[in-house]
């Protein structure tokens, strides 16, 4: 914390570094004191020598003139004899400027041609300046102060790629590298980009197959129409404000990070007015100045004024440790620095943070101007009356409501003494009907003993209570005695339930209000330090250079219907008068970068000195026109942008493309780009069909468990998961969600090993996947074309062929089976005849994987193994009955016979609520061999649930083990839809699209693989489901999910 | 890779491996393979205008280096120098007098001109003789291994400039690949299970500026580093459930590389695709190597004495000590371990905050250099320990109990061991009382440039094509091999 006061001014000196003046081009070009010498000079010698009232040495550097005139030692420039020019002197010689920085020798190299040449001044000097380091022509020039014009169509080759004037300033870049637009993206492609940009979700296969439906020319444009509309749209573009905006749910006051309880109402906001598309103008008013709009006093909110205070919580967005303690004036003038560049991060595209110990030194912004700005919310801060995070709460409660409550209220009173009148009276009754059953001379005794006062009791009433608790009759244990005293007390307590059920709850709004006449003065902090306010009291306006030259104002009067200073509300209705050169460019620029993962500039918060030159200017300036002239209206610039072919464009770089603009400079391929945290963690939900989309409301908390991990469980958006500034969501920060301290004006998109073992092990993605393949399997019945493909498919069966079978058969005199039927019912569990048990037909036969339950005499349970290897087959069991009622179970192995078709039995056993251990040895078993597991009912078969678990080995002669064929972990349901028809439906649910060619044998080929490898390790009734599971994760992993192309 | 069960004979000889096949020369000696440098220049080098291959193969260095690991102990905050390493007679002499020379403050409004001598004595250690302060008696045992240079300056008192400035080589500016990234992206990786860069992060949180301090800026992120957690699990989802491990998942990262791969194809150029198909490999291996890399369990006893795991003060730094040492053991090129919260910040109470962060930091610290040399790595592993700027040496606030002392970039000191450094050596000098580095003045540059150079890179040469330019570390400025300095 106290290492960020000073930073402003150390990074001065670090850009000089970083940034060398530029040298005239030629030698013999000539060198201007404004365009050449001022601005080294503004680096090294005018925070002394000018930019302060108190000159060192009495010399004033920002003039020829006044370098001429010189200081207390004489003269410091002879124009055409550096030699003789005191400036020059100081400066070889070390001596200025005093400290460590010294003025590199090549820029002391150009002051002295500067010099030789006679000083030339581009402009004569005036006569009279005004105090401080002024704003040059300059300075003026950089491109982001320049008015906005609309820019001048260039002539290019290639329009009929053009679908928008926007497409057209582009052609003119690409064409200048013999380049173009790369073809349309097919409409596949079209779709997915254009769901997962407007609204963070994948299509539906049912928007994707009316998309390619629709052969109406204008079948995009209607697409697009109805993203836009849609809530999701809201809620994706709103967590792109989120970011700048610094977003939280927390304060973010050191390890306590406490949670803010009513940020959401923030969030909600902005959600609903992007969804109205409410132009940016008013949203950006109402955020900064809502509560100016509204009279006062605050009384009687209506939902619109609800809403208006909510939106004010943008200048409450920030960190803000003023609740933890430390130096009031300190901590509370980070929160109002942190605001500040948060407002300046998302409208005006100026570290303007940078001017807060000093005058910026490389962008035009004095520290005059630094705390002009802050001087529009100093009422509303108000510093001086600071209110810490939990005063800042507004009661939503209308009058009507607090009326409704206390006439509620005073109902449940009357309820509540009716309720205990009535117990009384049953307690009193219940008593005497009880204190009628003793002997009549024990009566009086007992009545006074318990009537009276527990401390007055006689030793021999407190026995007499002792000895007869059944007298001790509360309203609790009313029920005990009589039914008709609970009816009537339940009859009043369900009233009076349903009563408090309709009790208004006073709900609060965190919020940002400014006091009506209130006046708060502020003055420009020394070197930023919140303790050490210095000069007179700075009138608010907006930065200078943002207005034009000679025209600097303070702001107009502005009439507030709340009856405040309306500092905020005039200085958001300046910002968006359409002049302004920095606001509509800075919103446009971030609309532009949420489509395409890049900006026009691509330092969309710094359109400085520091920051990155536009790559298309003209386009920029376009879209800022464009932005202002429609409105200010987000949905429309939406349009234009999605309309364009730059965005319609294929993401496949051409083989010229690659080589001419390998770093997609001129936007010769839509550029691809890896999805947000947000984005990948709400298209898994979204592929599994778990998604919940409630809209709306207090965050979802995110748990930590006691190892510090932070994972969501919750099916919601991602949006709506709780934002800890300290505890950031595992999955979502290792997916570079911001880090907020205080705001995230860019996304990075990192790719680091953590994200791939996320994927892998996370449970997060494991459990979506198993999610998946529950639904791949019920749905893909429907997914006629996915049936269709597995039909035309060959090969070699996926899963192992079961080696057990279900079924039931009767028992022959001799104890053999014959007519064994296969059970026809599967309950997902177990098998049986039919969904109703018993089954009218063959009564209570079930197997699950332990055991089962066998029928009347005439049905018994057949669990069946078909020998897969001829070799000497070993079954190994325990079978248990736990039953004292009926007469047990009996149990029997049959097998081949000595002859063909003959069977004959290998063992049986008996046992009822007990169990016996069943071994069998068969030598000589062949492949195909049938051998049938039976259990019958004896004579009756009440309470007969059996458990058989058998332990099943198949060895060779030798006594290698050939397989393993135990009968729980081999226990199966019937096989599902086509593995085959179920991969090619995980495609389409996760990837929008049919299998590719070549994809589905892959797919196929995997899922044998694994289904051999898990076989065995994992009951057989869930192998086809985590064998489709698996195949669900890795598309759920794929770059192709990923990242939008 | 390495089968070797013992890790550290592991190291050299997977190493030695590495560097014959990256050079295709068979069994050629070491020394013979290190005296050909203009083979070896030509060999790292990138072609003009031209990045190296961006991938995470080992490279030959450019020239024959010294070292092939770095274990940087970053102490940011701000160690007060005057009070550890930069003994100053001057200063404890006049100690309550106004100071009569500049000083650049950070904190003008507590700002004061009273020299504060150390309230800590100093003696002579080692063979060698350098003086440290009675709050580092561990360090003070290692001083014939190290060289303490007293002369380092960033000119910014700000810790993120100067922070800024040591990570990335431009004072102030972020958005620029870190050291690390320099080192990864020049030299590649000698672990094939590994992430080659890794961030141990403090209990207490992240240092300031977060993941700036390990961001790979405008290089790919391939070569950004890779944070472990600073408590169980480290790495989060390290662990596959116990039937999806071994060839299951080798089936699924199979498919997923196939499939990622006909991805790619679709997608001619764009090696974002292509470094997370990588990642996926890295990640997989790293499941065994990271558990085993962590696993401090079977340390002996003594080793654990060694970094004061038996003792709750230095227990946390001296876990991370030690398993820095694992991974560089393993084949890890960088690891950096940060503090929480600025514990070298000591604005006020220098009295208990100071002797508080010494005790938790000093046994470690000096224990990774005494075990790395007992295991014969010292010679090939660089070892750093410094903050981004040092501390004044006059008074913060009032002299009294609460006295602190305000940031200091003008000189402070930051000390070296291994890898080619010259041990039992002071380098450079402050003024008298501690303020500016006056004498052989090693600014970070001269920093990057000289650990560069000491891993077989020259910062000039060592080139990074983006945005149409060329980058260097040093972006361009002046940055020279302190020659002095090394063995």
């Amino acid at each position: 914390m106290l290492g960020t006061a000073c930073i402003g001014f150390s990074l001065f000196a670090a850009l000089v570094a970083s940034r060398p003046v530029s040298p005239p081009s030629g030698a013999g070009s000539p060198v201007r004191f404004e365009t050449h010498i001022r601005p080294v000079l503004r680096v090294y010698c005018l925070d002394c020598h000018g930019g302060e009232e108190k000159l060192q040495g009495g010399l004033d550097l920002r003039q020829v003139r006044l370098m001429e005139k010189g200081g207390k030692d004489g003269p410091a420039l002879d124009k055409g004899k550096p030699e003789a020019s005191l400036l020059l002197d100081r400066m070889k010689s070390g001596e200025m400027p005093p400290g460590e920085k010294k003025v590199p020798p090549e820029q002391i190299a150009l002051i002295e041609r500067w010099i030789r040449d006679g000083a030339a001044t581009l402009r004569p000097e005036p006569e009279k300046i005004d105090p401080g380091v002024a704003i040059t022509p300059e300075d003026r020039a950089w491109w982001a102060y320049q008015p906005l014009k609309a820019p001048k169509p260039p002539a290019t080759t290639a329009q009929d790629r053009a679908r928008t004037s926007g497409d057209v300033f582009l052609l003119e870049a690409l064409s200048a590298k013999n380049l173009g637009f790369a073809p349309d993206a097919d409409k596949r492609t079209l779709i997915r980009r254009v769901a997962l940009d407007l609204t963070g979700l994948p299509p539906t296969r049912e928007e994707i197959a009316g998309f390619l439906r629709d052969p109406s020319p204008d079948a995009y444009e209607k697409l697009v129409d109805a993203y836009l509309a849609s809530p999701a749209y809201a809620e994706r573009w709103a967590r792109h404000w989120l970011d700048v905006f610094g977003y939280a749910d927390s304060d973010g006051d050191g390890t306590n990070d406490s949670p803010r309880p009513y940020s959401y109402k923030f969030r909600d906001y902005l959600i609903r007015s992007i969804e109205k598309d409410k132009p940016l103008n008013q949203l950006f008013l109402e955020m900064l100045a809502g509560d100016e709009l509204l009279p006062r006093p605050l009384k009687d909110p209506t939902p619109q004024q609800a809403e208006l205070l909510a939106a004010t919580m943008l200048l409450r967005l920030g960190p803000d440790a003023t609740a933890a303690g430390g130096e009031q004036v300190i901590v509370a003038d980070q929160v109002m620095a942190d605001s500040l560049k948060i407002v300046g991060s998302s409208l005006l595209g100026l570290t303007v943070g940078c001017a807060q110990c000093h005058d910026h030194k490389y962008d035009p912004i004095p520290h005059t101007d630094y705390f002009r700005l802050r001087a529009i919310f100093a009422p509303a801060w108000n510093p001086a009356a600071w209110k810490a995070p939990g005063s800042r709460m507004v009661s939503l409660m209308t009058e009507a409501q607090r009326q409704e409550r206390a006439r509620v209220e005073g109902r449940e009173r009357e309820l509540v003494a009716a309720r205990d009148k009535k117990a009384a009276e049953w307690i009193a009754k219940v008593f005497d009907d009880e204190i009628n059953k003793f002997p009549e001379k024990e009566r009086q005794p007992l009545r006074d003993a318990f009537k009276a006062p527990a401390d007055k009791r006689t030793p021999e009433q407190k026995k007499l209570v002792e000895t007869n608790p059944k007298l001790n009759i509360s309203a609790s244990v009313l029920y005990q005695f009589n039914q008709k005293a609970v009816d009537e007390l339940k009859k009043i307590d369900d009233e009076l339930a349903a009563v408090r059920a309709k009790k208004p709850v006073e709900d609060f709004v965190s919020c940002l209000v400014e006091d009506p006449g209130l006046k708060v003065e502020t003055r420009l902090n020394h070197r930023g330090d919140p303790r050490q306010p210095k000069g007179k009291p700075l009138a608010p306006s907006d930065l200078t250079i943002a207005q034009p030259e000679g025209a600097r104002s303070d702001l107009p009067a502005e009439k507030t219907p709340a009856g405040t200073t309306g500092y905020r509300t005039a200085w958001v209705k300046s910002l968006f008068n359409g002049r302004h050169p920095l606001v509509g460019r800075v919103l446009a620029n971030r609309i532009w970068l949420n489509h395409f993962g890049r900006g026009i500039v691509e330092s969309p918060s710094d359109f400085g000195q520091l920051g990155r030159l536009p790559s298309h200017p003209a386009l920029l300036d376009h879209l800022a026109l464009e932005l202002a002239d429609k409105g200010w209206s987000q949905k429309a610039l939406h349009r234009l942008i999605l309309r364009s072919t730059v965005y319609r464009q294929s993401s496949a770089a051409s083989a010229d493309a690659l080589a001419r603009d390998p770093g997609n400079v001129t936007y010769s391929r839509f550029p691809v780009h890896r999805l947000e945290a947000e984005v990948i963690r709400d298209r898994i939900l979204a592929a599994s069909g778990a998604l919940d989309p409630t809209l709306f409301g207090p965050p979802v908390v995110t748990p930590e468990d006691a190892a510090g991990l932070v994972n969501a469980n919750s099916n919601r958006r991602s949006i709506y998961l709780q934002v800890r500034r300290s505890r950031p969501e595992t999955m979502l920060a290792s997916f570079d969600a911001p880090v907020l301290a205080p705001n995230c004006d860019k996304r990075v998109s990192s790719n680091a090993p953590t994200q791939a073992l996320v994927l892998m092990n996370g449970e997060f993605v494991r459990a979506q996947s198993i999610q998946l393949a529950k639904r791949v399997r019920a749905e893909v019945t429907a997914n006629t074309q996915a049936l269709a493909q597995a039909k035309a498919f060959t090969g070699p069966p996926i899963l192992p062929t079961p080696a057990w079978s279900y079924g039931f058969a009767r028992l022959t005199p001799q104890g053999l089976t014959e007519g064994f039927a296969p059970l026809a019912h599967w309950t997902g569990g177990q098998w049986q005849g039919g969904t109703q048990l018993p089954d009218p037909a063959i009564g209570w036969v079930l197997l699950h994987a332990a055991g089962g339950h066998p029928g009347d005499k005439a049905h018994a349970a057949v669990r069946r193994l078909t020998v897969p290897a001829d070799g000497l087959l070993e079954l190994n069991g325990t079978l248990k009955h736990g039953s004292a009622n009926g007469d047990g179970v009996r149990a029997r192995l049959i097998v081949p016979g000595g002859k063909p078709g003959e069977r004959a039995k290998a063992g049986q056993w008996q046992v009822k609520n007990g169990s016996v251990q069943t071994t069998a040895r068969l030598q000589g078993v062949h492949a195909g061999d049938v051998v049938d597991c039976v259990v019958d009912c004896l004579e009756t078969e009440t309470s007969d649930g059996f458990e058989w678990p058998l332990t099943v080995t198949l060895k060779s002669p030798e006594g290698k083990v050939l397989a393993t064929l135990n009968s729980s972990t081999g226990f199966s349901g019937p096989s599902g839809p086509s593995l085959v028809a179920q991969a090619a439906h995980a495609i389409e649910l996760v990837h929008g699209r049919p299998p590719r060619e070549g994809e589905l044998a892959l797919l196929v080929d995997f899922m044998r693989l694994q289904a051999r490898q898990l076989a065995g390790k994992i009951s057989g009734a869930t192998l086809e489901e985590t064998v489709v599971a698996l195949l669900c994760q890795q598309l759920l992993s794929t770059n192709e999910f990923l990242y939008v192309d | 890779m390495w089968t070797d069960n013992s890790p550290h004979s592991g190291r050299h000889s997977r190493r030695w491996l590495l560097r014959q096949t990256a050079m295709g020369f068979g069994s050629v000696a070491l020394t013979q393979l290190l005296a050909s440098e203009g083979l070896l220049a030509a060999e790292g080098a990138a072609k003009p205008g031209e990045n190296l291959p961006l991938d995470l193969k080992a490279r030959s260095p450019q020239h024959a280096p010294r070292a092939n690991a770095m274990i940087s102990l970053f102490m940011h905050g701000g160690p007060s120098h005057v009070d550890l390493f930069d003994p100053k007679a001057e200063l404890t002499k006049n100690s309550g007098k106004d100071y009569q020379g500049d000083v650049g403050y950070s904190f003008v409004n507590r700002a004061s001109k009273k020299l504060l001598g150390s309230p800590w004595k100093f003696r002579k250690h080692g063979q060698c003789g350098t003086e440290v302060s009675e709050l580092l008696p561990h360090t003070a045992r290692i001083v014939d291994d190290i060289c303490v240079v007293r002369s380092m300056h960033t000119g910014h008192n700000g810790h993120e400039v100067s922070i800024r400035y040591f990570h990335g080589g431009v004072a102030g500016v972020t958005g620029r690949p870190t050291m690390g990234s320099w080192i990864v992206y020049g030299l590649g990786s000698e672990s094939a299970n590994l992430p080659a860069y890794m961030v141990l992060s403090d209990p207490e949180g992240h240092p300031v500026d977060g993941t700036h301090n390990w961001s790979s800026g405008f290089m790919p992120p391939l070569y950004q580093g890779t944070v472990l957690r600073p408590k169980e699990p480290r790495i989060p989802n390290l662990v596959p459930q116990a039937e999806m491990a071994g060839p299951v998942q080798r089936a699924n990262l199979d498919l997923l590389a196939e499939l990622n791969r006909r991805h790619a194809a679709l997608h001619p150029g764009e090696a974002d695709l292509e470094s997370r198909i990588a990642g996926y490999e890295l990640a997989s291996r790293m499941q065994t190597a990271a558990a085993e890399a962590l696993d401090i369990s079977r340390e002996p006893e003594e080793v654990r004495r060694l970094y004061g795991l038996d003792h709750d003060a230095t227990r946390e730094y001296g876990t991370r000590c030690l398993i820095a040492r694992r991974l560089v053991e393993r084949g890890v090129r960088f690891v950096q371990l940060f503090l929480g919260g600025q514990p070298w910040d000591n604005h006020n109470t220098i009295k208990t905050g100071l002797p508080a962060i010494c005790r938790r930091t000093d046994q470690p610290a000096a224990a990774l250099v005494t075990d790395l040399k007992r295991l014969g790595l010292l010679d090939t592993t660089l070892v750093h320990w410094g903050g981004e700027i040092g501390r004044l040496p006059v008074c913060e606030g009032p002299l009294d109990n609460a006295v602190g002392r305000d940031h200091n970039g003008q000189g402070f000191t930051c000390w070296l061991a291994g890898g080619g450094i010259k041990g039992g050596m002071a380098f450079g000098a402050t003024d008298e009382v501690g303020h500016k580095a006056v004498e052989n003045v090693v600014t970070p540059n001269d920093f990057h440039a000289t650990l560069l150079h000491l891993m077989g890179l020259d910062h000039e040469q060592l080139q990074f094509f983006a945005n149409g330019r060329a980058m260097r570390i040093t972006d361009g400025r002046k940055a020279r091999v302190v020659r002095e300095i090394l063995a």
